[in-house]
């Protein structure tokens, strides 16, 4: 068995506005260990979302406690965080959020640039990820140039460049064609195969059966979990 | 490369892509900041200027001058001038005063009327010259470029002329020991300085030796305290000297003057100052004072036009990044999940409005250089962009520098701490437009800037119709006299000319276009004299000063100054020259005698006798000052000024006529001419400039508004047309849409100017207090510019207003 990466402990996250409290998330508990392959499926407003910002360290839990990597991080501080994000996460989302002023070159190099990475070895590495998700072609091009699938491939690209242990995509196909969504779907299934974590959350049964896994969310709490597949 | 200079690389290239994608924005920062900085700039070599008068003196802060304040009958006057004795006590009385000099006051100095000068049977001319003392160089140490600073002036008929003038006479040869014949006078040049580099309120071109006077006027100039016939200056052997040195003067009062004043059994006294040199500039209180000197608080109100300019500049950079922050707000996020920490996105963004301002500031130093004619011209100086950098200190290269750095900062870090604040939660969920927790406070600060703005607009709208109501009102005001179709010619000092004038006079007067020829001493518009008046009885006379008009028989009538009691001079009282006064009302009415016809009178230039006439006050001076009163003698053999009526239209082809029959009397001097309203309304330049300067600075105000403004509207159009959709579909109205969307902004400009129309009438009376003769602060210049703003500000809202009005409901809907 492999490691334990993430650990949720009665994961509460509570939304309040002045009239009305919101519980997105109800004490949800769960580990994933490495190299798995999770999709988190729900109906819209569950707390799939949430769930991710939360797993991502891009937000923080109400109550409850989440382990990162073996450390509590649920009360770390905002730099701590990014620092664990850009060492360990990357993210793929469903409208790509690239951004439209930067190459997609330069798209892919800035989770590089953050990580302090010299430029003769950011442009190895950005040339490699480019040539792995066929865009090479595409370097100069800026994103709004690019069709759907090839922003998404753009997108998983940056999510890879630094070589995360950990990759959180929410809906990754919810904007392609089934076409591209499958493209996609396939880059996302190698980087499981070659040992990368990966965690989904989607509507689309077609892409969870990619996954090992399947958590069920409803109303902020989990109702069931499916094991498809052995782990490596 | 390294991380860091990889993130700064990534920044520019970023900040430079978004400037081309988005040029609209970047054309409202980069023009508001360019302009802004480029009025800071040209204002801080302006006030480099103003505040760097007789500063470059070797331990300026030591020398001083000395002035006089008399005082006859409770009526006080504060002159610069003191008298000769004045300046010897100085020279002898007080150990701690190292060196003291005088220089002698010329009416040149005031009129500007060159001086024909000859060198070789070549004529030239001298702008002006007076007369110091052998001991002027070791107090104002000019850079003598030829010639030995502390012998220069100790030789009668001795002169030292300016580098400029020597040039001009003299090409490259050496100027020591030529000869200039000024009238009949021979003077041989023994010193030539270099006066551009040092500001100062003296005023020369030339400088002859006081020794050139004959012995017999020295005893003249010393026989009379109360003759203020030059200015003083003493350098103290510390600073710790002029500390004490008023007690001194007193001493020196009590001692010397006094009682020569009970001797000469005259009922006044004198008072002496002295003052710090460097503060002459900005003097302002003080008769005789050189012409340079100017209003330190108009030197400060343009400080504060250059700071309000950056300010309402930078507010636009704030107001378009806050609004415009929804649109970033996703970039800042996706930063954030790429790894960014907060503090690197804050030194992003700070670094963004770093480089706008930097970017700006190039191209402001550009304008500045373009335009920098274009402003000497309107202030009268001439002023270059090396005064910054080349200046004795680095101070204001290091404030100018500073203030670019200053802004940059200021614009940015407002949008840089709010954007760097945003939740990439929040900002990157699909259909999300922004993360702003903080939309309310940035969106209600906006409209407080926007305020701010127009509070500025609207006050220098305000202040610019004022400003030219004062001016007009001033050239248009009834001066009591007749000053059109008047020409003046400058009388040369020459007794050949002297001894034609009745000449001259008839055969002007044979020219068809000639009506009248008036020859005196005295014209409106032209300095006058100052002069004591012994009144009433002969044993203890009254002393009263008052200005001193010497004008001939035909000075009231050329001029139309009517006669409201006794008589005018006149050819049949041939004795009228030693022996008969006309007063102006004001000086009858100061005086005080129920009938001033009887009033015995007499005055140092040889008049003894009677008022025999009262004229109706004219306004002699310019309206900054009330009419004060005012003694008309007939001149004897000096004239100064030659006035013709004429009675067509000005042309050129008249003066040509007149200026024929002048020079077939006198070809050697220069001939000079002007017209007497032109004359008069030169008196008004001072505020001609200001009035150009604010006007040109209030449209640069309300234009960089504005643009703020037309960004921010654009902006909340963009954000609003859904809801105009909306509501369009619901059946809303053109009109009541127009209203909806111009509201809220028309709003903040009546605040606006309600909060201006306060601040403007404070300080415009202020100003207007200066004016004896001014016009009253009436609502309608208020009403006026707060209405000028309000239709600027709507036509800017309009534009957009009327393009949101357009779209199709279908197309806003379908916006998301």
């Amino acid at each position: 068995m492999s490691e334990i990466m993430i650990k949720s402990e009665k994961l509460t996250k509570i939304f309040r506005t002045d009239e009305v409290e919101t519980t997105a998330l109800n004490e949800v508990s769960f580990e994933i260990r490495q190299g798995e392959f999770v999709a988190i499926m729900g109906p819209s407003g569950c707390g799939k979302s949430t769930l991710l910002n939360i797993l991502g360290l891009l937000d923080n839990p109400s109550a409850g406690a989440y382990f990162f990597l073996g450390k509590d991080v649920t009360r770390s501080s905002e730099r701590q965080r990014a620092n664990l994000r850009k060492q360990n996460i990357g993210f793929v989302f469903q409208n790509f959020n690239l951004i439209d002023e930067l190459t997609v070159f330069e798209n892919i190099e800035l989770p590089l640039i953050y990580l302090g990475m010299p430029a003769r070895d950011r442009k190895k590495r950005v040339d490699e990820v480019m040539a792995q998700m066929q865009i090479s072609h595409r370097a100069k091009h800026f994103p709004l140039q690019l069709s759907g699938g090839q922003q998404q491939r753009v997108a998983v690209a940056r999510a890879v460049i630094a070589k995360p242990a950990l990759i959180l995509a929410d809906e990754p196909t919810g904007n392609l064609d089934s076409a591209h969504g499958e493209e996609v779907m396939n880059l996302l299934n190698e980087l499981n195969v070659n040992g990368t974590t990966i965690i989904m959350v989607t509507h689309s049964q077609r892409d969870a059966e990619y996954s090992q896994r399947v958590i069920r969310l409803f109303d902020g709490q989990i109702i069931n979990e499916n094991i498809k597949k052995s782990l490596n | 490369m390294k991380a860091g200079s990889a993130l700064t690389y990534d920044y520019i290239r970023l900040a430079f892509r978004r400037m081309t994608k988005q040029p609209v924005y970047a054309l409202i920062n980069l023009v508001g900041l360019s302009a802004g900085l480029m009025v800071f700039i040209l204002i801080m070599l302006f006030m480099v200027r103003e505040y760097s008068y007789d500063l470059c003196w070797t331990n300026y802060e030591r020398i001083h001058r000395i002035h006089a304040t008399l005082d006859f009958n409770g009526r006080v006057d504060h002159f610069a001038l003191s008298s000769y004795n004045m300046a010897q006590s100085m020279k002898t009385e007080f150990p701690e005063v190292e060196a003291a000099t005088m220089i002698f006051r010329t009416s040149f100095n005031d009129d500007n009327i060159g001086i024909t000068a000859w060198h070789n049977d070549q004529m030239f001319e001298l702008p002006s010259f007076t007369y110091a003392d052998e001991d002027f160089f070791r107090v104002f140490d000019y850079p003598f470029a030829e010639g030995d600073p502390l012998t220069a002036l100790r030789e009668p008929k001795s002169m030292v002329i300016n580098t400029e003038l020597s040039k001009r006479f003299f090409g490259n040869e050496t100027a020591l020991g030529k000869m200039l014949q000024i009238n009949k006078t021979t003077y041989v040049i023994t010193g030539v300085i270099d006066k551009s580099l040092c500001p100062s309120h003296l005023q020369f071109d030339a400088l002859a030796s006081l020794s050139t006077f004959p012995a017999s006027s020295f005893e003249q100039f010393s026989r009379d305290w109360f003759w203020l016939l030059g200015y003083t200056y003493v350098k103290f052997i510390d600073e710790e000297a002029a500390k004490g040195f008023n007690e001194k003067l007193n001493w020196l009062s009590a001692e010397k003057i006094k009682p020569w004043i009970e001797q000469v059994n005259v009922d006044g006294n004198i008072v002496m100052h002295h003052q710090p040199v460097s503060d002459i500039h900005f003097e302002n209180s003080l008769q005789y004072d050189s012409t340079s000197n100017t209003n330190s608080t108009m030197v400060k109100l343009f400080g504060f036009i250059a700071v309000f300019l950056l300010l309402i500049a930078s507010i636009n950079y704030m107001n378009l990044s806050t609004a415009r922050s929804m649109k970033r707000a996703r970039e800042i996020g996706i930063r954030k999940v790429a790894g960014a920490t907060r503090p690197q996105l804050i030194v992003q963004l700070l670094g963004e409005s770093l480089m706008m301002t930097l970017l700006s500031f190039l191209v402001a130093v550009s304008l500045a250089e373009i335009s920098m004619p274009y402003f000497n011209d309107l202030i009268g100086l001439e002023l270059r962009l090396s005064l910054l950098y080349a200046a004795a200190s680095p101070m204001p290269l290091i404030i100018l520098l500073a203030s670019v750095l200053i802004v940059g900062l200021l614009s940015g870090l407002f949008p840089a701490l709010l954007l760097s604040s945003f939740s990439p939660v929040r900002v990157l969920r699909p259909g999300m437009a922004g993360g702003n927790k903080h939309g309310f406070s940035s969106g209600n600060l906006r409209k407080v800037l926007v305020v701010i703005q127009f509070i500025i607009s609207v006050g220098m709208i305000i202040g610019t119709l004022v400003v030219s109501g004062q001016l007009r009102f001033m050239q248009k005001h009834d001066k009591g006299f007749n000053s059109e179709q008047v020409m003046v010619i400058h009388f040369p000092a020459d007794s050949m000319l002297y001894a034609n004038t009745e000449v001259i006079r008839q055969q002007l007067l044979a020219l068809p276009e000639v009506d009248e020829v008036s020859m005196g001493q005295s014209l409106p518009g032209y300095k006058s004299g100052r002069l004591m008046f012994f009144v009433g009885d002969t044993v203890k006379p009254q002393v009263h000063t008052m200005n001193l008009y010497v004008v001939d028989h035909e000075f009231f009538d050329l001029l139309g100054i009517p006669l409201l009691n006794g008589r005018l001079f006149s050819k049949e009282y041939p004795n009228d020259a030693s022996t008969a006064f006309v007063v102006n009302k004001a000086a009858a009415d100061y005086l005080g005698y129920p009938d001033p016809l009887a009033v015995e009178m007499n005055c140092g230039m040889d008049v003894k006798g009677k008022i025999i006439g009262v004229v109706d006050n004219f306004h002699y001076s310019s309206l900054h000052q009330p009419i004060e009163p005012l003694v008309f003698i007939l001149k004897k053999k000096r004239v100064d000024y030659l006035a013709i009526r004429i009675n067509t239209a000005a042309t050129a082809a008249t003066a040509e006529r007149i200026s024929s029959v002048w020079q077939a009397f006198d070809q050697k001097h220069h001939f000079h001419y002007t017209f007497l309203d032109e004359r008069f309304a030169k008196q008004y330049r001072h505020e001609q400039r200001m009035l150009s300067l604010f006007g040109y600075f209030s449209l640069l105000v309300v234009l960089i508004s504005c643009l703020g403004l037309y960004g921010l509207t654009s902006f909340s159009m963009e954000q609003r047309i859904r809801e105009i959709g909306i509501r369009k579909v619901l059946g809303a109205g053109r009109g009541s849409i127009l209203i909806m969307t111009t509201r809220s902004f028309m709003g903040m400009v009546l605040l606006a100017g309600f909060i201006a129309i306060p601040l403007a009438y404070y300080l415009l009376d202020r100003w207007l207090s200066g004016f004896a003769f001014r016009i009253g602060l009436h609502y309608y210049w208020f009403a006026a510019g707060l209405l000028i703003a309000l239709a600027v500000a709507f036509a800017t809202v309009l534009f957009q207003a009327l393009k949101a009005l357009d779209t199709r409901p279908v197309d806003a809907i379908k916006y998301e």
